[in-house]
């Protein structure tokens, strides 16, 4: 579904991400975990194809990574995606008419069981409810790659709850693959499948969250407290 | 979101354990309708593959059955259930007396303990 | 695909509807200034002079209005994260452009109308030889190839910019290699349209209109418009048609930097 091969990554004379191997499966949730600065964004930039690799190769069903990726992956920044002076309504049209697999249906529904008014400026949004609207709009897609950069990032339980329930509720989870890059990892540890370790752009390590706990009885917090003790 | 886990232990053998709890407490009776993977995973702020999972084992241990594009349903063979009950009694015991005997308590001191305490709750 | 650009379209000009309101503004303001001047010093050359001025200011408005509207996108990450080629992205923002000049150059024109029928008296209007209506109408035609011209080269350096951010060296030294090449290129520009062999080429197929109007010059040397006051023009199709090639070389060559160098 997705493969790095050898991928390094420079920023001028600083690494992004050097020499990086990996594969994911279709169907599963994926945790991308590191502190901050470990290479986790460029890691999903390199997947949607907004960066391309220094060297080696990132492949996304089948073909190189490039900016067209973006019919077939959504990719949520960490930074604000609206055009301030726009309504919900605005943003929901704008999404609909550039891609194709966006369902309006899928949306209003979306909008409801996030409490969202489609009248609503976005200008006027708490940052609680701007973090709804970004999954609502990911999730009215059907794309068979779905990447969040830092998703629960400076959101009150409350919210991260509802992004939660709607990421569970909403996923194809056997057709989609979801990559959550995140350094908030407790809450979401029983969410995922398996998780990458990234530490200053190398790569840690790769496990199944089920196996950690069956074979060290360890959970994923605690390894990397033990991995980045070392 | 879902209640916590804890590390030492797989999240979908965690989840089992609490489904057979709810079945001993009968609050899911013989022949119930367990909740879809998906409604089961969003209500337990879960992976659905670790449902799935979940789902498996009690497959496994004949606690639940899955009809073909019905659902999966508690069994409502007795036998089972009366099984699955003794068995979960018998590791809560397992592990209750291998504690107290760390502590260097003899059978007879456990059962005398035991009956203490259960008076004292109750008053 | 007709979709998509409706959509890209109806976005760019939402997202721009501020500035659009900002240029009305701005044009309301020089006339109501015009007027109160043309008031106080009872000039009324004053006031059709700055209706001219608020015309030929037009020749900035697609650029300035192209290049706002980048600066927007740039902000939000969100404009590159789309299945559309970069070509169609880059026609929405030259199109949205175009809607909000077309109204605004209308809006000038109309406003210069009322201001010719207000002060009938102004000496300013004879300097322009011919009839005061083609004549303005030929000039607002030229202003809008100039300012698209423009509108191109402002998109070629917001591409060319933004490619040099991930280079390693070049990143840090962005605004100097960007002026560098804008000389080179202002000075490359100066010395093919001065040479011998280039006069040769446009003067293929050159059409002398036989027009009293005042004549515009569309000699565009790349940074500057010069409006020249002869009785005749010149309009040579091959000049014509080199700078539609050069405007279309400049704007896929744009394209092609954000769909391959520039990165979020």
């Amino acid at each position: 579904m997705i493969d790095f091969r050898s991928v390094s990554k420079k920023y001028g004379r600083h690494n992004g991400l050097s020499n990086i191997s990996f594969s994911l499966e279709q169907g599963k949730i994926y945790g991308l975990l590191g502190p901050n600065g470990s290479g986790k964004s460029t890691a999903l930039k390199l997947i949607a194809g907004l960066v391309s690799p220094t060297s080696g190769q990132v492949i996304v069903k089948g073909k190189e990574a490039n900016r067209k990726a973006a019919a077939d992956v959504i990719y949520l920044t960490e930074v604000d995606i609206f055009y301030p002076s726009f309504k919900i309504k605005d943003m929901i049209d704008y999404y609909d008419s550039q891609f194709q697999d966006f369902s309006v249906i899928k949306a209003r529904e979306l909008l409801d069981f996030m409490n969202l008014e489609e009248d609503r400026k976005i200008k006027n949004l708490s940052k609680g409810n701007r973090g709804r609207l970004k999954l609502v709009l990911a999730l009215s897609r059907q794309a068979s790659v779905l990447l969040l950069d830092e998703p629960f990032s400076g959101l009150d339980p409350m919210v991260r709850d509802s992004i939660v329930k709607g990421l569970l509720s909403y996923i194809d989870f056997e057709k989609q693959t979801v990559i959550i890059a995140t350094h908030e990892i407790d809450e979401i540890e029983p969410l995922l499948d398996d998780v990458i370790a990234l530490s200053d752009g190398e790569f840690l390590g790769m496990f199944n969250v089920e196996e950690l706990r069956e074979k060290e009885g360890l959970s994923i917090i605690e390894w990397m407290r033990r991995t980045f003790k070392e | 979101m879902g209640e916590e886990f804890q590390a030492s232990k797989p999240i979908y053998m965690q989840i089992v354990d609490r489904i057979s709890q709810q079945i001993i407490r009968k609050e899911l009776s013989p022949g119930d309708k367990l909740p879809s993977v998906r409604d089961m995973a969003v209500h337990a702020g879960v992976n659905p593959n670790t449902i799935q999972r979940t789902y498996q084992e009690l497959e496994r241990m004949e606690v639940v059955m899955s009809k073909r594009g019905q659902g999966t349903f508690v069994t409502q063979d007795e036998e089972i259930l009366l099984m699955l009950k003794t068995n979960m009694q018998n590791e809560i015991f397992a592990s209750f007396v291998s504690n107290l005997k760390e502590l260097g308590l003899s059978n007879k001191e456990m059962i005398n303990g035991l009956e203490k305490y259960l008076r004292e709750e109750n008053k | 695909m007709i979709q998509a650009y409706k959509g890209l379209l109806t976005k760019d000009i939402k997202v721009m509807k501020n500035y659009y309101f900002l240029g009305m503004g701005l044009i309301l303001l020089a006339v109501v200034g015009g007027g109160l001047l043309t008031k106080y010093f009872k000039e009324p050359n004053i006031m059709a002079a700055v209706m001219l001025m608020v015309l030929f200011a037009h020749i900035m408005y697609i650029p300035l209005f192209i290049l706002a509207s980048l600066n927007i996108e740039a902000k939000t990450q969100t404009w590159l994260h789309n299945p559309n080629s970069a070509a169609l992205l880059l026609l929405s923002k030259l199109g949205s452009a175009l809607v909000a000049y077309l109204f605004s150059i209308c809006f000038t024109l109309l406003l210069a109308a009322a201001v010719y029928f207000l002060y009938p008296s102004a000496e300013f209007y004879t300097l322009i030889q011919g009839s005061l209506l083609t004549n303005t109408l030929y000039m607002s035609i030229a202003i809008t190839f100039v300012t698209i011209y423009f509108a191109v080269w402002i998109l070629f350096y917001w591409s060319f910019f933004h490619s040099l951010k991930n280079v390693s060296v070049a990143g840090a030294l962005r605004w100097p290699i960007l002026i560098l090449f804008w000389i080179i290129q202002t000075i490359a520009g100066n010395y093919i349209t001065s040479s011998k062999w280039f006069e040769k080429i446009i003067s293929i197929g050159v059409i002398e209109a036989d027009a009293k109007w005042l004549s515009i010059d569309l000699e565009v040397n790349q940074s500057s418009a010069s409006i020249g006051m002869n009785p005749t023009v010149e309009i040579s199709l091959v000049h014509g048609l080199i700078y539609t090639l050069l405007v279309i070389f400049l704007f896929y060559l744009s394209a092609w930097l954000i769909e391959k160098k520039v990165e979020v």
